[in-house]
């Protein structure tokens, strides 16, 4: 493979061959590095803020007793129902089975999901369906008519 | 030497499962036709013994330092087109997002800047090496039979290459680079054929948001394409017809010389790309806002290699309507490109040759003066027209 | 034919400048042959294009041109000063004659409860009435700028009088409210910057029932204006212990009149007037300034370095946008040191330091990162020659010689 004049010994040049491929194997490990490193998304700063975030989710008014709303924070929908008129219930809107978008039922008086039936109770535990897994819950603060929900 | 045996037979084994279902040097051709070897890779036989066979070929006397401008016209397109995949993760290619996203890049995205200037000096290396390549094949006359097809095809790429520069600066939608645009497609749509051609291509003479998207499309998937074939078409050619002037000299015989060059190679590209980092580390990109298409700054001007068109365009009085000069531009244009053939009318006479040549040379001081007034047009407070 | 369509032409032509000149009440009377100067001045006012002739105030014969028989029956040459308010009101507190023009018909009423119209009752006819801030002819509504009451020239209508020394010596005033007035910040605001809202005379003392707010009211007035700050006062042991104390509040401190622009080094000094140095109150002065100078200065840290990041350049859009938050903050915690706690200041400048410490760190880090870069670029030519060194290294092995 290799017709060499070289002056060393055949281990020291075995060696040396490794070394040099692991220097030069330095640039694809670098560049590696620097393209995951550029792939991951930034986090904003609000997210770097941290902190607690408030959602304003509209005029109490808007949402009948008996009713629920559904409010959208960036891609994330929230599911609010107001089964008496001092009770506010803010609950994920997304069903954990397969990610479909859930709606409130007013005569069941639960949140039904629309893809395959599944059915969870004002407290986001399962009631019946293919669902495994309960709603995460949010709390809500009524602050001069409007419902501000805290994520 | 401390290997063990079975690595190499395992090797082999692979190699033999794969020759049997595909022919791999066909697949390795597709790589190696960008320059990697002066020669055709044979594929009818696999792929070690075609590679062996290249590589024991004796190399010819131009595979060497300055001739290997092709080779880096490549590897900087490579290098671009790396960059600009990864710019386009997080670019949006909408008039209100547009400039957003860029900003985004670089200032929150992790090496974001770093990539973003890399492909902004990336493009500008690109562009000198597509020119000087071409200085470099007037000097040697390399545009004589059988090399025409050599030098339209640089001409071409040089061409395209600005086309990719045009567009893709329009992309970071600032103030500077949107008024620097719009001067630069002023300069191209007084041409009297293509301009209109282009105007047609871009959705209009005025640069909005449709013009944007299509730059997008131009910039990302369109014009590498055409410059992806003609560098392909460059490299076809010379494997045909050399790159020496005279009856290709055969360097001396020896399958050593080939992996000496390929280290060469290499050097060359560490360095130039050491470069590009250096640049892009060392000189910052400007901030300038948003662009305004209601507000122009002061002293924008086209891109510097449209400013001797530009200056050639201005220095024609206003009574002279611009198609005129546009068309004198695109004559000239042409002839250039034509220049294989003109040349080959010129009669033998040594005097017509070396005639052609210093022509040459008053081209290019011509195109420097001009491209300097075109600069001087648009000093703050300087210009006058 | 002709000829009585020449007479309906001559007709025309006489009746058209007394038609005209029917319009003018003015120009009707003859008082002006004798009298142009007045004329003059009446016709630049507003009364005249209003019916308001010479006669309505003077009476007398208008139609000639004989002095006796002009200056007959109920003429009168210069009204006396006491009766002068009175003859105005005779038409300006008449609701009906006064509501097409949507005028205020309370002047007289006001008048009289003010200290000039009290005087006045009582016999002082040196007091200001009617005619002497309004004029006697050419009087202008104040909405025109070349009244004497327009808000501009108010100051030095009032301060024609109030501006006397030897006037105001035979009342016992000892001060000079006009020339103190000029020398303070709300002069400047209304007189060089223009600022028609900013405060003459009649905003702090009403315009018809003038009078000086007393002790225990003089914060009601400022606070018309500087309405955060009083109400920071009225939290204060200020408020009580002043009103204890006689003292005017915002007065006892700011001046009345001559009012210069305030600054945060007012609370280093003016506590010592009434306090005794050293002691609590002024340690509390102290402490709020100190708050505030420290405030400060973060602030200015933060500015200089946004100008040294733009210089680079950095993109500094945003942190220009959250300094002016930041100043905004500063400027909200002086009127809060009316409430004497140190408490509410701090609720400011902690606020604004937070901020301006906030944008310092950011820009420190973003030109430690540039520092950064350039650093790294050195190591990575350390790494690229290195590279080299070693392809050449390798080549020059694969050969054993030196093709170049």
């Amino acid at each position: 493979m290799t017709e060499t004049a070289h002056n060393l010994p055949p281990a020291r040049r075995g060696a040396l061959r490794w070394l040099a491929r692991i220097f030069l194997s330095l640039w694809g490990a670098g560049f590696v590095a620097v393209v995951l490193s550029f792939l991951k998304p930034p986090r904003t700063r609000a997210a770097r803020a941290g902190g607690e975030r408030t959602l304003r989710a509209g005029a109490l008014d808007t949402l009948a007793v008996g009713e629920g709303m559904l409010v959208r924070h960036g891609v994330r929908p929230l599911l609010l129902v107001r089964p008496r008129p001092d009770q506010l219930v803010a609950l994920s809107g997304i069903c954990t089975h397969r990610r479909c978008v859930l709606r409130w039922d007013r005569q069941r008086s639960a949140i039904v999901c629309p893809c395959h039936a599944g059915a969870f109770d004002l407290n986001g535990n399962v009631l019946s369906g293919p669902p495994n897994e309960p709603l995460a819950q949010y709390e809500t603060e009524v602050r001069a008519g409007e419902i501000y929900v805290r994520l | 030497m401390g290997v063990p045996t079975d690595r190499p037979a395992a090797r082999e084994r692979l190699l033999a499962w794969f020759e049997r279902r595909l022919n791999l040097t066909e697949i390795f051709s597709l790589l190696s036709i960008y320059g990697l070897f002066y020669t055709e890779l044979d594929t009818r036989k696999p792929l070690r013994q075609a590679l062996r066979e290249a590589v024991a070929r004796p190399l010819p006397s131009y595979a060497r330092w300055p001739r290997l401008l092709g080779l880096l016209a490549v590897g900087l397109f490579v290098v671009q087109a790396v960059t600009g995949a990864l710019l386009a993760f997080y670019y949006q290619p909408t008039t209100e997002a547009a400039y957003a996203s860029v900003r985004s890049i670089v200032r929150d995205v992790r090496f974001g800047w770093f990539v973003h200037q890399i492909h902004r000096w990336g493009a500008q290396l690109l562009l000198a090496v597509l020119i000087v390549r071409l200085l470099r094949f007037f000097y040697d006359r390399l545009y004589r039979a059988p090399r025409e097809l050599l030098w339209v095809v640089a001409v071409a790429l040089l061409a395209v290459g600005i086309q990719l520069e045009l567009t893709g600066r329009l992309l970071t939608w600032n103030s500077l680079s949107y008024w620097s645009t719009t001067r630069g497609l002023e300069v191209v749509f007084d041409l009297p054929v293509v301009g209109s051609i282009l105007a047609f291509l871009i959705g209009g003479h005025e640069v909005g948001e449709l013009t944007l998207v299509r730059f997008y499309f131009l910039h990302v998937a369109i014009v590498p394409l055409v410059f992806a074939v003609l560098l392909y078409l460059s490299f076809a050619t010379i494997r045909r017809v050399g790159l020496s002037p005279e009856a290709d000299e055969m360097g001396t015989a020896g399958r050593g010389q080939y992996v000496a060059h390929l280290y060469n190679v290499a050097v060359l590209l560490t360095l130039i790309f050491a470069a590009l980092v250096t640049l892009a580390v060392i000189v910052p990109a400007p901030f300038p806002g948003q662009a305004d298409p209601f507000a122009t700054p002061v002293g924008v001007r086209p891109p510097w290699y449209l400013l001797a068109a530009y200056g050639f365009q201005e220095l024609f009085p206003t009574f002279v309507p611009h198609w005129v000069s546009g068309a004198l531009l695109l004559l000239t244009l042409l002839l250039f490109t034509a220049l294989p053939f003109v040349e080959a009318r010129v009669p033998e006479r040594a005097q017509g040759r070396r005639l052609v040549f210093l022509l040459g040379i008053a081209i290019f001081v011509l195109w420097g003066a001009c491209a300097a007034y075109g600069f001087w047009l648009d000093m703050p407070r300087g210009g006058g027209g | 034919m002709k000829r009585s369509r020449a007479l309906a032409a001559l007709g025309l032509a006489m009746a058209l400048p007394l038609a005209g000149a029917a319009a003018h009440a003015a120009g009707e009377s003859r008082c002006g042959v004798c009298h142009p100067d007045v004329r003059v001045a009446f016709e630049r006012g507003v009364h005249p294009r209003e019916g308001v002739a010479c006669t309505d105030c003077h009476g007398g014969n208008p139609r000639t041109l004989e002095v006796a028989e002009a200056h007959r029956g109920s003429f009168t040459a210069r009204r006396a000063r006491k009766e002068i308010p009175k003859l105005c009101a005779s038409c300006h507190a008449d609701v009906a004659r006064m509501r097409p023009y949507n005028l205020a018909t309370d002047q007289y009423a006001l008048y009289q409860t003010s200290r000039h119209g009290q005087l006045l009752a009582g016999g002082d006819a040196r007091v200001a009435v009617c005619t002497d801030c309004h004029g006697a002819h050419d009087i202008l509504p104040p909405g025109d700028p070349g009244s004497r009451v327009a808000r501009r020239n108010v100051p030095g209508t009032c301060g024609r009088c109030h501006g006397d020394a030897r006037l105001m010596g035979a009342y016992g005033k000892k001060d000079d409210p006009f020339a103190d007035y000029m020398k303070s910040v709300h002069a400047s605001a209304l007189l060089e910057g223009g600022n028609p809202r900013a405060p003459e005379c009649s905003s702090c003392h009403g315009v018809h029932g003038v009078a000086p707010p007393g002790v225990g009211d003089v914060d009601k007035v400022c606070g018309n204006c500087h309405e955060p700050t009083r109400r920071y006062f009225m939290d204060s042991p200020h408020h009580d212990g002043m009103k204890r104390a006689g003292l005017p509040e915002c007065a006892a401190c700011h001046q009345n009149h001559a009012i210069a622009r305030t600054s945060a080094a007012l609370l280093g000094s003016l506590c010592e007037s009434c306090h005794a140095p050293g002691g609590k109150e002024v340690e509390l002065g102290r402490a709020m300034l100190a708050l505030y100078t420290g405030a400060e200065g973060e602030i200015e840290r933060a500015s200089d370095l946004v100008a040294r990041a733009e210089a680079v350049p950095i993109d500094v859009e945003d942190y220009r946008a959250r300094l002016e938050e930041a100043r905004t903050y500063l400027t909200e915690a002086l009127p809060a040191a009316h409430t004497l706690s140190a408490g509410q200041v701090e609720h400011f400048t902690r606020r604004s330091r937070s901020i301006a410490g906030e944008i310092g760190s950011e820009i420190d880090e973003k030109l430690h990162d540039l520092r950064l870069r350039r650093f790294g670029l050195i190591v990575f030519w350390f790494y690229a020659l290195l590279t080299v060194a070693v392809l050449i290294a390798a080549r020059r092995a694969r050969q054993g010689g030196t093709p170049s």
